[in-house]
């Protein structure tokens, strides 16, 4: 997002790197090196935080919680079981993904930054039960006697080479975040981020993706505190607080929310503001300093020291035009999903009905579409056209009637369980991502075709890659489709009104759904351009899939449609082929506002 | 279980329950009338305590500690709105809830500056005494806090329902974008019950640092509390919010007093995590659909 190239990732790695490789050569006294090991520690668990805070938009005032799961269940299976400290600390990050999982599973579906308050109940909890069950926790004396870190046998016996593996596994977590951040996870969350309602629209699960975040920054959290055990050799209530907590938050938010670096800087610069406050000796203004260096750095620059970081070079750069896509050359419609069968019934609507109070916006409503037509559905403002469209895609709740579309029943499903299932919307006010360029938009169509697991995303494994190329391929022949090929790296709020749509229209055929529906595509279009649009619904149709539009360009309805159907008041007035329903006295009174006879 | 022992549960959370029902409120009210959770909501209990304490310790006499507890209250609030969210008014969502939790940070940096970290004891409002009812055994002060909520309730009905402010604070609440159109203006309604936020926790602070002792670190507990509180009132109405506030004060007195003093803190927090996921449960189902037209 922030625009970064390849060649500037890998030099910014390659300076990181060499700069931790030096460090222990420069400074030789302990006390240093210790403190490098703790922003390393504090670093693994803040890049946790880029993934939940920054892309997924979730703060949690209580991820120590699971430092804590992973301190304790390093130390108690080390000390009390002899096991193994590698696989100690492995067996407690699973614990703590669990943990995560069974947490932020519920919590996750309430919108309003619940989490926020409920990791940190759990962190409260966990932090007594550490005091509490003196006979296993050793209580506020804390737990000691826990062995040295080793891997295989390997001990970290000095400092130095403890310093080396924390900053190894810190550098590690940037890697993820930087992998998660270029996938298609990464995509998804920024079009959450961005509209929940466009997100859903083209099948992405939103909850699903906030509880993947959640549970690998638990995992993150979890390492660092059983580093921080091997490391501290005791194990104690007091040292993950609440105020660990905020730490890790406030280092995120200075490092920069929004890039994989956040973590590792922000805990780099928050620990040099507390060393110089401590040669000040000035510790009880230390936390006012903190808090408004939080808010300072939320308002006037949000995206932390990193943003400020990519805005200098990007200034300092010449616009670096990526090397031109190969535009495949017969640009055909994406392949379909497979028919029904022509002309079978492919959505059934029995008696739909919502009220909005005492307004009775669909009153009553059935109708079919059939299998490859196009139908439309007309009638006057108010009528009750968008509110039938929301409840077709699971946007309102439906108080009475079925719906079925392709031999299920798909009546209060969630608007992305509707999406994945084959149908695919426009809105009257376009929701696109903002953010992404154009085509990352459309990239984000294919999200229900992902079948790479979280742990190819992670590590971006090679078939991750081979299907991110196969998503960037049909995104770009969406995007030839509806001519705008030339747009693909544009900034799509960018673009005029009338592509906008275009885009949104890409980003939808390339679900290949089985149905599209269409909420007044032409509103705000010119002439030429409306022409265009009923182009490309025919040959969208041609293609095989089946439209169902609202409109209220009537020459470009009647020209379309097979079907029409008309609304009025909430309820269904006339249905037909379009020359007959045009001429029906009933639907002309309901236009023009005459009183039927 | 007896009832002498059940009553004296009962009631005392109920004292408690009613500072978590004035922080519910102003987590309510701001969320509706801005669309900003503010997490900072807790740290004017601490600060209202505080600042009564404090003053009250240098021989002021107690009506006007607490009366400038309130005025800080609502100064600090009017001051975290005009300098940290007006600015910001066009800035995402998720950025203006995150800068509360900055505000909150520095709430708590200026207490401690100003304070140090030891606790500051408050007397009771009137005596020192006990007075018995329904069969408990209760200080005055719980009375004192019954009555300054009951007070406090009165007072913002007659303000949400009699002035003209009201009427635009719910006009915001309802539907922020029709109520810009109609001529209400976002910002005055955006001082106002941030303000009003501030002296509310302010004074629940006051009333309960005679029985709590006020300290720089117990605002994040209040918040936690409240914020449940309002959260399975369904962060509406608030009337309800008062409601899930009491629901938690008298909840967490039932859950420690029944088992031991030891794992208070144990049951109390597990209990919150248990409502909060039954909450998830019940609230989904009313779960607001995800609106087509909300563009941000």
């Amino acid at each position: 997002m922030l625009g970064s190239t390849r060649t500037q990732e890998v030099i910014g790695f390659a300076i990181a790197v060499a700069i931790l490789l030096v460090v222990p050569w420069i400074v030789s006294t302990d006390y240093l090196i210790g403190v490098g090991i703790t922003i390393g520690l504090m670093a693994i668990a803040a890049s946790g935080l880029i993934l939940l805070v920054g892309y997924a938009h979730q703060l949690a005032l209580g991820q120590a919680a699971f430092c804590i799961v992973g301190g304790y269940g390093s130390g108690l299976l080390t000390v009390r079981a002899g096991i193994d400290p590698a696989l100690a600390a492995i067996l407690s990050c699973a614990v703590s993904m669990i943990l995560a999982y069974l947490i932020g599973r519920p919590i996750l579906l309430l919108r309003g930054f619940v989490l926020a308050m409920g990791s940190l109940a759990v962190q409260l909890v966990l932090i007594s039960l550490a005091v509490e069950l003196v006979d296993i926790t050793g209580g506020s004396m804390g737990l000691t006697g826990v062995p040295r870190f080793s891997v295989l046998g390997f001990v970290f016996a000095s400092d130095t080479s403890y310093y080396y593996l924390v900053w190894t596994l810190a550098l590690f977590t940037v890697v993820i975040c930087r992998n998660i951040d270029r996938s298609r996870i990464g995509r998804a969350l920024r079009a959450i981020a961005a509209t929940e309602a466009g997100a859903a629209s083209v099948g992405i699960d939103i909850d699903r993706h906030k509880v993947q975040m959640f549970v690998l920054s638990a995992g993150f959290a979890s390492v660092a505190g059983s580093l921080t055990a091997h490391y501290l050799r005791i194990m104690e209530p007091q040292v993950f607080s609440i105020n660990f907590s905020l730490n890790m938050l406030i280092a995120v938010i200075v490092g920069g929310l929004w890039s994989p670096w956040g973590g590792v800087v922000g805990a780099l610069a928050l620990s040099a503001l507390r060393e110089a406050l401590r040669i000040l000796a000035l510790p009880l203004v230390e936390l006012l300093i903190v808090g408004i260096v939080t808010v300072a750095v939320l308002m006037l620059m949000p995206g932390g020291l990193m943003g400020a970081l990519a805005r200098l070079m990007r200034r300092g750069a010449t616009q670096i035009t990526e090397a031109s896509e190969a535009t495949p050359e017969t640009a055909h419609l994406p392949s379909i999903a497979p028919a029904v069968g022509a002309g079978q019934l492919l959505l059934e609507i029995e008696g739909l009905s919502r009220a909005f109070g005492s307004l009775k916006a669909v009153d009553d409503v059935s109708f079919t579409v059939r299998e490859g037509s196009i139908t439309a559905l007309i009638g006057p403002n108010g009528a009750g056209k968008t509110t039938m469209f929301n409840l077709l895609c699971g946007y309102e709740r439906i108080d009475r009637g079925s719906v079925r579309f392709a031999g299920s029943s798909i009546e209060n499903w969630n608007a992305d369980r509707i999406a994945r299932h084959g149908i695919a919307r426009t809105f009257q006010i376009v929701q696109l991502f903002q953010g992404m360029s154009v085509l990352e938009n459309v990239m984000c169509g294919r999200n229900r075709f992902a079948r790479t697991s979280l742990m190819s995303v992670v590590f971006r494994l090679p078939s991750l890659r081979a299907e991110e190329q196969v998503t960037r391929e049909k995104a770009l022949a969406a995007l030839a489709l509806v001519d705008l090929s030339d747009y693909a790296h544009a900034d799509p709020s960018a673009l005029p009104f009338g592509l906008q749509r275009q885009v949104e229209l890409a980003r939808m055929l390339v679900l290949e759904p089985k149905l599209i529906l269409m909420d007044e595509p032409a509103s705000g279009l010119n002439d030429s351009e409306t022409e265009r649009l009923g182009q490309l619904i025919l040959r969208i149709r041609a293609a095989g899939t089946t439209v169902l539009i609202v409109e209220h360009d009537m020459r470009l309805v009647m020209g379309l449609a097979d079907h029409v159907v008309v609304m009025n008041r909430g309820g269904k007035l006339a249905e037909g082929a379009p020359d007959l329903v045009r001429v029906r006295p009933d639907v002309v009174a309901a236009y023009l506002g005459e009183p039927v006879a | 279980m007896d009832w002498q022992t059940f009553a004296q549960f009962a009631l005392s959370g109920l004292s408690t329950g009613c500072i978590y029902a004035l922080v519910a409120l102003g987590f309510v009210l701001c969320a509706n009338a801005t669309g900003v959770i503010n997490f900072a909501a807790g740290e004017y209990v601490m600060i209202g305590g505080l600042v009564a304490a404090s003053l009250a310790g240098k021989g002021l006499p107690l009506p006007l500690a607490v009366g400038a507890a309130i005025v800080a209250g609502a100064a600090l609030g009017l001051l975290q709105e005009r300098l940290t969210l007006a600015p910001i008014r066009s800035a995402p969502s998720f950025l203006r809830i995150t800068v509360t939790l900055g505000f909150a940070i520095v709430l708590r940096g200026a207490a401690l500056l100003l304070w140090d970290k030891d606790p500051y004891p408050l007397a009771g409002f009137s005596s020192d005494g006990v007075f018995e009812f329904l069969g408990a055994v209760l200080v005055w002060q719980v009375a004192w806090i019954w009555a300054l909520t009951a007070l406090t309730l009165l007072l913002l009905y007659c303000l949400l329902m009699r002035t003209p402010w009201g009427r635009a604070i719910r006009a915001c609440a309802d539907n922020a974008l029709a109520a810009r159109l109609m001529g209400i203006d976002p910002v005055l309604v955006g001082m106002i019950v941030f303000a009003a936020s501030g002296a509310i926790g302010a004074l629940g602070g006051a009333a309960i640092a005679p029985i709590t002792l006020a300290s720089w670190s117990t605002g994040i507990e209040f918040g936690l509390k409240g914020f449940i509180g309002a959260l399975i009132a369904g962060f509406s109405s608030p009337l309800r919010a008062v409601a899930g506030g009491l629901a938690i004060g008298v909840a967490e007195t039932f859950a420690a007093g029944y088992v031991s003093s030891g794992s208070r803190e144990i049951v109390i927090y597990s209990l919150l995590i248990v409502v909060l996921i039954a909450s998830s449960g019940l609230l989904r189902r009313g779960r607001k659909p995800l609106t087509a037209a909300g563009q941000h």
